[in-house]
């Protein structure tokens, strides 16, 4: 009861004195306004150092995606391949449920002709051979980690706060995360990542960010594993939101209907 | 192939609202060497592949061409393949598709329980890709949507048979040309009596609208589930044989009669059946549970030629009985982008006669395949095992493969080959082999 009023007590001297939590800074970063609905074109490239020899690697994929605020769906979201050509046509098709229930997904691969029921994988996974896994790109529940604020930095020509995220709860490949964000556009604009060893795995950077409407758009970011030297680098364009896009596209008709 | 340039033409006239039409494909050389036999080249065989999509708001079309160039044991063979040539309408809740298409019904990976509309291209049996081994059929399709469900239906004019490879060619499909049968010809005496086969050309049905091939799939998502409810009014896969005149050489030694030897004439035929089928595919956390079940009526069966002691061989045809094929598979998602496949497949036939060739009442067959990626998805491995237990024969491929760059794929593998030779996988055990296929996607 005690420690009940003693963080009350903190939230409102917080308040007072303007003063926000590490918890209410990432409570504001995660509740952004969201598009009901968004299509945009991404491109990675994946770049690897091997003997002094720089390789890279494109990946191209348009992503449609609806956001639900109310019933049992939290998104639905459809992910087609563009690039390199021996992908191209593939298909994945999401559907995220809201609460603790697994995600449905399918594969359709077009060289088999074929929809693929699949189990969702491990968040630690990567995605699509690059240095962000599915747990970088979806985030994670804010009850699953404890966040302590560190100070604040400039970054950039940026105020940032700098926000240190414990893993308290669900599963992680991380040991901690650190955070710097944006403190006029409550973005993260850089996560170092900390493996389960506690060294730096890899840093992930906002390069270019815009403004489109309500909504901000990641134009540009880039993932670097400074264990392995790989790293990937993110152009997102072609940014549409609220089209409207019906529901029924997220069903394996559409999935199968490559253009 | 100046009838498809004509028909792209047509169809970039017609799709309405049409982009400028897109092509993709690939240059792919497969070479392989026998590892039998002097290791020497087993196959040489040059291909390439081009797709072309013509999309408009509410039309497309498509067409998929194979050239191929390739040397299979100093045999060289050119040819031309149109592999799908369709157009596609699109309504509010109602799609068509008609031309040269190809249908997948099945949940299954490696093996065709339900997925049995299209004939298979088994001229390099199971060692083609997958999307090479189903053959395209003219059909006309449609597609009706209901929410998660959808209701499809299909005709199919002309029956098409599979695909077999010629003559000679190392995948050449074992056919009985002999077999020995021991007759009593007189009390107490017996002889045993080579009977040669001799083997007609396959008789395939008539193109009458009753030879027609019809098919209903009805899918959707229930309870977490994906399901399908199948009928297909179809022909069997393989033809069966008909004994059609059986002739006996014999020698009259006084007043007796001795049997030498003799021949069956045989001609395949092609039988209606109608097969009813349930898939069903379900995720359970890392792992999904698959199956497949498909129950034919009517399933025809070679018998036995049957020689009566004392007598005059008499001409046994085939037998009808109701078929069962069920596949039940489990998928598991494992670290690093690996997964480990794994599918049980049971054939049983339902009224067994003894008599029947080829077929034991019950037939059932494994498969494993464990396959991943690594080097952030540069190299990947595949191993695929198939296992036929009645006739402790299989087939087991290792691939690995290699992206030079993101156009380039290299891939090496291994095929071994064991069993009885009289059966399905078997009959190709001298066929192990080692291949490297070099593959640009554009």
């Amino acid at each position: 009861m005690i420690k009940k009023w003693i963080l009350v007590l903190v939230f409102i001297l917080g308040q007072l004195f303007g003063q926000m939590t590490a918890r209410e800074i990432m409570m504001k970063v995660d509740n952004q306004p969201e598009p009901k609905s968004m299509v945009a074109t991404t491109d990675m490239t994946l770049i690897s150092v091997k003997r002094g020899k720089v390789k890279e690697r494109l990946r191209k994929i348009t992503r449609y995606q609806r956001n639900y605020s109310s019933g049992i769906f939290d998104s639905k979201s459809l992910i087609r391949f563009q690039h390199p050509a021996d992908v191209k046509g593939t298909g994945f098709l999401m559907w995220e449920y809201a609460g603790d229930k697994d995600d449905d997904q399918w594969l359709f691969l077009p060289a088999l002709g074929k929809v693929k029921r699949i189990a969702a994988r491990d968040k630690g996974e990567n995605f699509m051979g690059s240095d962000f896994t599915y747990e970088d790109i979806g985030g994670r529940d804010l009850d699953d980690d404890h966040f302590s604020l560190l100070g604040e930095e400039m970054l950039d020509g940026n105020q940032c706060y700098k926000i240190e995220a414990v893993p308290v709860a669900g599963k992680t490949v991380y040991s901690r995360r650190m955070s710097w964000i944006d403190k006029r556009k409550w973005i993260a604009v850089k996560v170092e990542f900390y493996d389960k060893k506690n060294r730096l795995q890899k840093i992930m950077t906002i390069d270019e960010l815009r403004k489109d409407g309500r909504y901000w758009s990641v134009l540009k970011m880039r993932m670097e594993n400074v264990q392995t030297g790989h790293k990937t680098l993110m152009n997102i364009s072609d940014i549409q939101y609220d089209t409207g896009i019906r529901d029924d596209y997220f069903t394996e008709r559409f999935l199968m209907r490559v253009n | 192939m100046k009838k498809v340039l004509v028909i792209l033409l047509i169809l970039t006239g017609v799709v309405p609202g049409t982009a400028q039409p897109r092509f993709n494909g690939f240059l792919q050389n497969w070479t392989a060497y026998n590892l039998n036999d002097d290791h020497e080249v087993f196959l040489l065989r040059n291909r390439f592949r081009l797709n072309t999509t013509l999309a408009g708001d509410w039309a497309r079309g498509y067409v998929s061409i194979d050239f191929s160039d390739e040397r299979q044991e100093d045999q060289p063979l050119q040819e031309f393949n149109v592999r799908q040539l369709y157009f596609d309408l699109y309504f509010n809740k109602f799609d068509l598709r008609v031309g040269k298409q190809q249908v997948i019904w099945g949940k299954a990976d490696g093996v065709f329980i339900n997925d049995i509309v299209n004939p298979l291209d088994l001229r390099y049996f199971l060692m083609q890709d997958f999307d090479d081994i189903r053959q395209g059929s003219i059909m006309i399709k449609a597609n009706a949507y209901l929410g998660a469900w959808g209701l499809e239906a299909l005709f199919i004019p002309k029956f098409e048979p599979w695909r077999m490879a010629e003559l000679g060619s190392p995948w050449e499909f074992y056919r009985p040309t002999v077999m020995e049968v021991e007759i009593e010809p007189q009390p107490g005496m017996f002889l045993t009596l080579p009977i040669e086969f001799q083997w007609q050309k396959a008789q395939q049905p008539s193109s009458t609208l009753s030879n027609g091939e019809l098919g209903f799939n009805l899918s959707g998502f229930m309870l977490g589930t994906d399901i399908s409810l199948l009928y297909l009014n179809s022909f069997q896969d393989h033809a069966i044989a008909r004994i059609d005149s059986v002739g006996i050489q014999a020698v009259q030694i006084g007043t007796e009669i001795i049997p030498q030897s003799g021949i069956l004439i045989l001609t395949p035929h092609y039988e209606k059946i109608a097969m009813y089928g349930f898939n069903f595919a379900r995720p359970f956390g890392g792992l999904v549970l698959r199956g497949e079940v498909g129950y034919f009526t009517d399933y025809r069966f070679s018998l036995q030629p049957e020689f009566s002691p004392g007598s005059m061989p008499e001409i046994s045809n085939s037998t009808e009985s109701d078929f069962l094929q069920a596949l039940v598979g489990a998928d598991f998602s494992g670290p690093w982008s690996s997964n480990l496949s794994m599918q049980y497949i049971r054939k049983q036939i339902m009224d067994y006669d003894s008599a029947i060739m080829s077929n034991d009442e019950v037939e059932e067959m494994l498969t494993l395949m464990i396959s991943g990626t690594f080097l952030n998805e540069e190299g990947s491995v595949k191993w695929l095992t198939l296992y036929d237990k009645n006739n402790e024969s299989g087939l087991s491929r290792l691939m690995l493969g290699y992206k030079i760059a993101d156009a380039v794929l290299v891939e090496a593998g291994v095929d071994i080959l064991w069993g009885k030779r009289e059966s399905f996988i078997g009959q190709f055990a001298d066929n192990d082999n080692i291949y490297l296929k070099l593959i640009y996607s554009f």
